[in-house]
């Protein structure tokens, strides 16, 4: 299971972030995760550090947690 | 009178000796010989705060004295603002900025040096859109300052880590460093413009920021590790060392706190060659020096690095000040009285003798040098924009959450991107944008638009700093009056201040106005 989900503000609309809440992985939102650059471009969460992105955050957080149920 | 106002970026006043022996997170004492120097000349400041954070609203504050985080975070200066150097220039005053603060001249900021008769900006800090080759940076250096999976030297994104090395690629010894070059600027500026009657001078040093990158012998100055190890970070990201993105372990935040160290003692040096300088031209008679800085950084205290993410501990906003006026009774001396970062541009102008605005929220500090008083103010207020909002009255600060489901607002001349911590990338259009004339401090109208409100501390914080500087003890829920009477202290300063209505309903503070 991921230690934490670290997601930026900016980047996520209020549907994921009432999806992050739900979600039984600990999160932290930050109000900036200094990937500005990225996060004026697309989708993107850090997971355990690791940084991970997609086309959406839906399916990012649907991968996310679908290996952490595999594991 | 001239007035040299120095700002040394991120300069936590632990560092220097006047103020500790050492820095609290750190075992071994930091060599800044100069400021020392400087600190025992000049008057010492011991309550000083920071207001608005982090490095655009600071200067705000200094620039127009208006204590902005209750309003608007990092932008502009405002159409409205009484902007120091132009009150400067209309007193027949020659204003110049030297600077390699690249956040000026970036996104989200405007109006800040247009108004010096001249300035110079030293090219390359940090993300300073500046060189574009090499392309392909030294691997190793690479290695050292960033992920390629995320700063890669492909992708011509914004605030791509790639620029620092590919800036920094052909700096060649120590005095082609950033601080070595403002510094000497300084100097040479000083020592070239003797013919001028008076002049404001504003130096705003980049460095102690991050990336904490520099030369021998400073990076080898306080640690055994091999500076160009690639797993010893000299860029952390900002937030927790236990987890995530900002894990730092402790070999990794040691080196850290090496190279924060390594890069003041560095700055120090540098700054001395202004004080030389001085002494050379005979310069002290004539010649007020303000020294200080627009915040700390958290090198693991409380387990956090960086700024911006943690409660506003006094690591980041108890700040430096020495001033030192050559007509003062205090040089030499220390002040206990509490005073504000806000309160550098009344002072500035008080000295050159350029009235100050009754709207402003600043307050001279040349009585308390003049030793005409003890006292200065009764509370200071400190923060971010959209997060939490604190208050100090020099022995106790408390520090009060906001409810992050209740949005914040911007109110500005301008469409500027909402962000606590600064935007670095392109405007977008505000389309809940209204028109506003409750500003306090001016009758133009303004926008009024809503941002995310964000929490850095989750429930009241109150420390008693005179016992407990070290803010390990929380006593917001141990003593409920004293609580209280900090909280009444909160809302007066805000009322005083006219602050949004908005404000008191995001805070939980609407039933104690």
């Amino acid at each position: 299971m991921p230690a934490v989900i670290e997601y930026c503000l900016r980047n996520v609309d209020e549907e994921i972030e009432q999806s992050l809440d739900a979600c039984h992985v600990p999160t932290r939102s930050l109000a900036c995760m200094e990937q500005c650059g990225i996060c004026y471009r697309e989708p993107f969460f850090v997971v355990d550090g690791e940084f991970v992105d997609g086309s959406s955050h839906a399916s990012l957080l649907d991968e996310i947690l679908e290996r952490n149920d595999q594991a | 009178m001239n007035v040299l106002l120095v700002s040394i970026d991120s300069l936590r006043r632990d560092v220097l000796s006047t103020y500790r022996d050492r820095p609290a997170p750190m075992d071994y004492a930091v060599d800044t010989p100069n400021l020392d120097h400087f600190a025992e000349k000049a008057c010492v400041f011991d309550t000083h705060y920071a207001g608005s954070l982090p490095c655009m609203p600071a200067r705000r504050e200094w620039f127009a004295g208006i204590q902005e985080f209750l309003w608007r975070p990092w932008g502009p200066l405002e159409p409205f603002d009484q902007e120091l150097p132009v009150l400067l220039r209309e007193s027949d005053t020659l204003t110049k900025l030297i600077t390699d603060h690249y956040h000026y001249f970036q996104y989200g900021s405007n109006g800040y040096y247009e108004a010096f008769n001249g300035f110079d900006f030293v090219r390359g800090h940090e993300y300073d859109a500046w060189r574009t080759t090499p392309r392909y940076p030294d691997e190793a250096v690479m290695n050292k300052l960033l992920d390629k999976r995320t700063d890669h030297p492909d992708s011509v994104q914004f605030v791509n880590r790639v620029q620092y090395p590919r800036n920094a690629a052909e700096l060649d010894g120590e005095e082609e460093f950033f601080a070595p070059q403002v510094f000497s600027k300084t100097a040479d500026w000083i020592d070239e413009n003797d013919e001028w009657d008076e002049w404001f001078l504003y130096v705003d040093s980049f460095d102690i920021h991050e990336p904490f990158h520099v030369p021998e012998p400073y990076a080898s100055r306080y640690t055994e590790e091999d500076p160009d190890d690639p797993d010893l970070p000299v860029w952390p990201y900002y937030g927790r060392i236990d987890e995530g993105q900002s894990h730092l372990t402790d070999r990794q935040l040691a080196f850290v706190q090496s190279q924060y160290a390594g890069k003041a003692t560095m700055v120090d040096r540098w700054f001395g060659r202004v004080l030389d300088t001085l002494d050379a031209g005979d310069l002290w008679d004539e010649t007020m020096v303000i020294l200080t800085s627009d915040h700390g950084f958290c090198l693991g205290d409380h387990g956090w690095v960086g700024k911006n993410h943690s409660p506003m501990y006094d690591a980041l906003a108890n700040t430096p000040l020495f001033v030192w006026h050559p007509g003062a009774e205090r040089n030499g001396e220390r002040v206990d009285a509490l005073t504000s970062a806000v309160d550098l541009y009344a002072t500035i102008l008080d000295a050159m003798d350029v009235p100050v605005l009754d709207h402003v929220h600043s307050r001279s500090l040349l009585p308390l040098l003049m030793a005409d008083t003890d006292t200065h103010r009764r509370w200071a207020l400190y923060g971010y924009w959209g997060t939490s909002v604190n208050v100090t009255d020099g022995e106790y600060t408390y520090l009060h959450p906001c409810d992050p489901d209740v949005p914040t607002y911007c109110y500005s001349t301008t469409m500027m991107n909402a962000d606590a911590m600064g935007s670095f990338v392109p405007r977008t259009a505000k389309d809940d944008a209204t028109a506003d004339t409750s500003l306090p401090y001016t009758d133009a109208p303004v926008w009024q638009f809503s941002g995310k409100s964000h929490q850095q501390n989750e429930r009241p914080l109150l420390f008693d700093t005179d016992v407990d500087p070290g803010q390990e003890r929380n006593i917001a829920g141990e003593d409920t009056e004293l609580t209280a009477r900090m909280r009444t202290m909160l809302v007066d300063a805000m009322e005083s201040l006219g602050a949004p209505a908005q404000q008191y309903e995001r805070l939980g503070l609407d039933q104690f106005r």
